[in-house]
């Protein structure tokens, strides 16, 4: 078991924890854009989400000599980050020395491993920008949030399909199990391409009316989306216990899970085709308990760190709104949050006030 | 728990193969042809190595498969087969984990489909978007295999192979899996070949690891595994067991997004870590395999931190000169070869090198250095972009 000290956020419900609140509680559908594709068959569109210009600037929020040069894609890793540590109640709990950080992304910081292409097309090999392949490779982001943070601990930085966050709380809680690390900042998230989603379009994923989907029984499931989030998590101790609980469980299977209790179940849906009916079967056994945020957030590559966000998000003291739930008048003690795994199956992740 | 190694595979520029590759790092010697140069328009023409060609034909024949993912099924191959878990389905042993370390075989950089894409051609019809989202090294190893256990691609930069051994270990000794094939897998790739060429640390001779005159490294692709297995479980199979995963430890410099942290902080921190995981002091280390990229940071601040951590006589070797710098697969290849030269006794030259240089702070191995019988724990050191550290201490199992 771990304890979530603090949790940040950026999407397009806007920048931070409250602003995931609001956009949830107002039951606010995913509103998409068009995304311009221009290869060289012309000039398409594609629905598509985008974060507010405002929800990715500094703000004063983050030391500006040390952040100047990130990309887009660790701007918003670093941020959610940074809201992560700053909602930790006691400076102790994450000494610099020894908090570690583990990023997760699905594909990572794609524009910018694009825009080191454009450079080439347009100078030749010359003209690559030595501060832009620095932040295009696997760690940038995970580097970053260890330099902008401070954080000497180790890094982990992990890409791929599905069963990313599983494996990220699997090395937190190993590294918080054996005292290698304090604390343990688990990050993840993905931006949007034109490349990727012309991939998505070309391959029927993508929803063209820009209404997201993620349930849907046949293709155009899909609004691409960018967006990230981040956990704080420390070992449980008696003086964080304030703090929500997490912990794992794995091998869960839609079709046979009894999913126990009254509590809500977000899904980490995104309506991709390799999720096929797994979510769609445990939204039909869950009913109203079921929260899917790819609805209101579009399609995140790597979103199941934002949807146990929102399942953090969601535990409520007695009285107070519950996302776009009804208030629950006992309040809500624990929220699971299911998301896909790599070999069909899926696994929980449990979040609760004890 | 103890987590041994009993089954090892590796495929790069000083050979196809456990045997060959350690014949010639023994020897000192560097195949010319593995020479090669992926760009006619730069200036400084950067040195790059890649597999002698006589070696391709031993790849998979694989048309679905990036290079990443053949080279990887090479290795993964011998390492299986070494450890008496070949053919697939691995599930002698349960559950099965696959942790692979790469920076290439993760990222979009398909440079043929997106000038195509951007520039005009025939792109409609090819499906690269999904070739690359069916290429995910570590879901790839796990499918051709039939491992079932859990599985993970580490892109932590030039320390990834080592990071995803250490990662795997770690699920062995939590009793996640009871058989991890661990290691990394990159390609050649002009992506990366600019990229470094425009922070200008690329040799365009051969690199010369800790030398007075180094200039730069040389990219190199490849890939190797480690079959990981509680001790226990391995010696019950009647499995040869190689060596011990004895410690691991990273820890972040911090400091900048290329370069090292001077003073080698996260470097220091993550050696001393390892060793204190290992329950071994610094005088009982007899070599480390060094990252040594022939870099003028990284070897300064390296040898310096392993100076101040271990003493001046413990030899030091890199192996880069003979391999190249594999960046995904760097930690893994020289994971595997500090297994090996441990059980050989023996501690390869460093391909390269002829100049003491004093920022260094250590004279890494000039020839074939033996070892005594005491000599039974190495150091495997990798350092990485964004200022990750991270070491793997190996101890020998004596034959049986």
């Amino acid at each position: 078991m771990m304890r979530v000290l603090g949790t940040g956020q950026v999407s397009v419900a806007g920048r931070g924890i409250a602003a995931l609140a609001r956009y949830l509680a107002g039951g606010r559908p995913a509103d998409a854009g068009l995304l311009e594709i221009r290869s060289a068959a012309g000039v398409e569109h594609a629905p598509c989400l985008a974060l507010g210009e405002e929800d990715t600037a500094d703000r004063g929020a983050l030391p500006a000599r040390k952040t100047r040069r990130l990309d887009p894609f660790a701007r918003m890793l670093v941020l959610a980050a940074a809201e992560a540590v700053a909602g930790a109640r006691r400076e102790q709990d994450v000494p610099r020395e020894r908090t570690g950080v583990i990023t997760v992304s699905r594909h990572g910081p794609v524009r910018t491993s694009f825009a080191v292409l454009d450079d080439v097309f347009a100078g030749g090999d010359e003209m690559v920008s030595p501060v832009r392949f620095a932040v295009s490779v696997g760690n940038a982001a995970a580097a970053a949030i260890a330099q902008v943070l401070g954080f000497h601990g180790p890094l982990l930085a992990l890409a791929g399909a599905q069963g990313l966050l599983l494996e990220a709380l699997a090395a937190a809680r190993s590294w918080l199990e054996r005292g290698t690390v304090e604390a343990v900042l688990v990050a993840g998230g993905d931006e949007v391409h034109e490349v990727l989603v012309h991939g998505m379009v070309a391959h029927g994923e993508v929803a063209l009316d820009g209404k997201p989907r993620p349930l849907g029984a046949d293709g155009g499931r899909v609004v691409p989306a960018p967006g990230a989030g981040a956990l704080l998590l420390g070992a449980d101790r008696p003086a964080r216990a304030g703090a929500p609980l997490l912990a794992v469980r794995e091998e869960v299977s839609p079709g046979e899970e009894p999913f126990p209790g009254d509590w809500p179940v977000v899904l980490a849906a995104g309506g991709w085709r390799e999720e096929g009916d797994f979510f769609r079967r445990a939204a039909e056994r869950l009913g109203d308990r079921a929260v899917v945020p790819a609805r209101h957030l579009g399609s995140i590559a790597a979103g199941e760190v934002l949807a146990t966000v929102v399942a953090t998000c969601l535990l409520a003291e007695p009285g107070e709104a519950v996302g776009q739930r009804s208030a629950s008048p006992g309040g809500v003690a624990r929220v699971d949050c299911l998301c896909g795994g790599p070999r069909g199956d899926g696994y929980l992740v449990q979040v609760s006030r004890q | 728990m103890r987590v041994v190694v009993t089954g090892t595979g590796c495929v790069c520029a000083a050979g196809t193969g456990v045997s060959r590759a350690l014949a010639r790092l023994y020897e000192g010697r560097v195949p010319a042809e593995t020479e090669c140069r992926l760009s006619a328009d730069l200036p400084s023409l950067p040195l790059a190595r890649r597999l002698a060609p006589s070696d391709e034909a031993l790849l998979p024949r694989r048309d679905d498969l990036t290079r990443t993912n053949r080279l990887a099924l090479l290795a993964a191959r011998e390492a299986l087969r070494a450890a008496g878990l070949w053919p697939p389905p691995v599930t002698g042993a349960g559950a099965a984990g696959v942790c692979v370390g790469s920076t290439v075989g993760t990222t979009f950089n398909n440079e043929p489909y997106y000038r195509r894409y951007r520039e005009g051609g025939d792109f409609g019809g090819e499906d690269a978007v999904g070739r690359y989202l069916r290429n995910d090294p570590a879901s790839t190893l796990a499918r051709e295999l039939g491992a079932g256990g859990p599985r993970a691609t580490v892109t932590t930069a030039c320390a990834a192979g080592t990071d995803a051994i250490g990662l795997g270990a770690q699920w062995v000794a939590d009793g996640r899996c009871e058989v991890v094939l661990a290691g990394g897998s990159d390609e050649l790739s002009r992506f990366t070949y600019l990229g470094f060429a425009s922070l200008k640390n690329s040799s365009s001779r051969g690199c010369r690891p800790f030398d007075r005159e180094r200039d730069g490294l040389n990219l190199g692709e490849g890939a190797a595994f480690l079959v990981l297995e509680p001790a226990d479980r391995a010696r019950a199979r009647g499995a040869r067991v190689l060596a011990e995963i004895a410690g691991y430890a990273a820890a972040a410099d911090a400091y900048h997004p290329t370069a090292p942290d001077p003073g080698g902080r996260g470097l220091e921190a993550a050696l001393r870590g390892a060793l204190a995981a290992a329950g071994v002091g610094p005088r009982e280390v007899a070599f480390v395999n060094a990252h040594g990229t022939g870099t003028r940071e990284n070897d300064r601040v390296e040898g310096q931190v392993l100076r101040r951590v271990l003493g001046g006589d413990v030899p030091v070797v890199s192996t880069k000169g003979a391999t190249g710098h594999a960046l995904g697969a760097a930690g893994a290849l020289e994971a595997v070869f500090t297994v090996h030269c441990l059980q050989d006794g023996l501690v390869p030259p460093t391909v390269g090198f002829a100049a003491r240089d004093e920022e260094c702070a250590i004279v890494p191995t000039r020839s074939l250095v033996r070892l005594g019988p005491a000599a039974t724990v190495a150091v495997s050191t990798s350092l990485a972009f964004g200022g990750g550290n991270s070491v793997l201490v190996v101890r020998r199992v004596a034959r049986e």
